[in-house]
């Protein structure tokens, strides 16, 4: 029974995750739930924010594939999201001020420091400009912002843009991602000022 | 060199050495492209942010959909039922005593298989581009990939070298994986009662590894004790104790 569990874990590739389909960000989500939230439950936090940590943690997880900080799976998806899910639960457990149960062997957190340092854990807030920013990205027509996601999230090449989404040729699609910059920086200068 | 070119190669991790060299210089010297790469960066950045709010979307649904299609018992027309219930009489009556008693005999078996879950590696990372080609590494590898055999050595050779609490958790979890119970009883009672970070997670596979030779006695005791000191799979152990009683 477990065998099949791990095979059918095994056959979910990097490709899969990079689509990014509904089906199988669920399947992921659904398969690694469980034994997630049973390890969290070791710590003291309560089951609501353990699966709050959980899906932080899978965001985390899928970003990293995103921007190619993982580039294939050397380890389990659950190794993964252990490895994160550890520290985020350690940095909440730290934001509210509760103390890490004295049973905890801190020696294993450095098992997972090599995964840590592979992965880009947490980034800044929002700064008020990129505030701003996201607030006229959000403005923009919708082939604009999934030109533009395509690009900055999901790291396609200009190529793979013109595939994706039938654009005639690179040309076209490199002017029409040059409009959208142009038609962003107007709206916010215009705000701006 | 095109700086264009240099902010497209940059964005699509595609950056050669000499351009990353050029790169770096254009940011200090050139505050036009300094600019010009700090807006695209900071574009970057929120739909990252955006991406991730659309991502936590979905999750919370899944986490509703999870929560309606746990079991709810539907209520059965009487009519069903009343049927339901005479057929469950005449199949007791015609099934006698035999097969009445064999009935309420425990299924030992499946009780394992809906319990059993196989501990994954949470202790030892293998990440990319790691050719630390250590015993403990290929230990856990082979674990991950169900060389059970091949763990439970590597597991001994990196033990001989050097005592790690987790390691007699994970030899066991291979032992119940190869069915081999006999074996993984006496380590799960080891870690059970010694200073581990693997405690209540042995104390539970203690439990199933008692079910699974069918030693009903014991499985109860580890189950009370289960409850009754530890939360981890606590709601899993009520049901489990429930079902043996």
């Amino acid at each position: 029974m477990t065998i099949k569990v791990k095979e059918k874990q095994l056959h979910i590739t990097l490709e899969d995750l990079r689509g990014g389909s509904d089906r199988i960000l669920k399947q992921v989500y659904e398969e690694n739930r469980g034994k997630f939230l049973n390890f969290a439950r070791r710590y003291s936090l309560s089951e609501e924010e353990n699966i709050d940590v959980y899906q932080d943690a899978y965001i985390i997880f899928y970003d990293n594939i995103m921007s190619g900080k993982v580039e294939k799976f050397t380890s389990s998806i659950s190794t993964y999201l252990f490895g994160i899910g550890k520290y985020l639960i350690f940095d909440k457990m730290k934001k509210n001020k509760r103390q890490i149960n004295s049973e905890f062997d801190l020696s294993l957190v450095g098992k997972e420091d090599e995964l840590v340092s592979t992965i880009e854990l947490k980034e800044p807030e929002l700064t008020t400009e990129q505030t701003l920013l996201k607030r006229h990205f959000g403005t923009l027509g919708k082939q604009c912002q999934e030109l533009l996601t395509l690009f900055y999230y999901r790291g396609y090449t200009i190529q793979e843009i013109m595939q994706a989404e039938n654009y005639n040729s690179e040309n076209v699609v490199k002017s029409a991602k040059s409009r959208c910059m142009k038609t962003l920086r107007e709206r916010i200068q215009a705000n701006t000022y | 060199m095109d700086k264009e070119l240099l902010l497209y190669n940059y964005f699509s991790n595609h950056l050669t050495e000499d351009e990353e060299k050029l790169f770096n210089e254009f940011l200090d010297s050139d505050p036009e492209f300094r600019t010009k790469f700090e807006f695209e960066n900071d574009l970057k950045r929120v739909i990252k942010d955006d991406q991730n709010q659309v991502l936590k979307a979905k999750l919370i649904g899944f986490e509703k959909e999870i929560a309606t299609e746990a079991p709810v018992a539907k209520p059965q027309s009487s009519t069903i039922r009343k049927w339901s219930i005479a057929a469950s009489v005449a199949l007791l009556m015609g099934l006698g005593w035999i097969g009445y008693n064999s009935l309420l005999k425990t299924d030992y078996e499946n009780l394992y298989a809906a319990n059993f879950q196989e501990y994954p590696n949470t202790v030892y990372t293998i990440t990319r581009g790691d050719n630390n080609a250590s015993v403990e590494r290929e230990a856990f590898v082979a674990y991950e990939s169900g060389n059970y055999r091949e763990a439970i050595l590597n597991f001994e050779k990196v033990q001989q070298e050097e005592s790690k609490g987790y390691l007699d958790f994970y030899k066991a979890q291979a032992y119940l994986n190869l069915g081999d119970n006999t074996a993984a009883i006496p380590l799960f009672k080891g870690i059970q009662s010694g200073e581990s970070d693997f405690n209540e997670e042995a104390n539970w596979y203690l439990a199933l590894a008692y079910l699974k030779q069918k030693d009903k006695e014991k499985a109860i005791s580890v189950l009370r004790h289960h409850i009754e000191k530890y939360n981890y799979n606590k709601e899993k152990a009520v049901t489990l104790l429930d079902q043996l009683n």
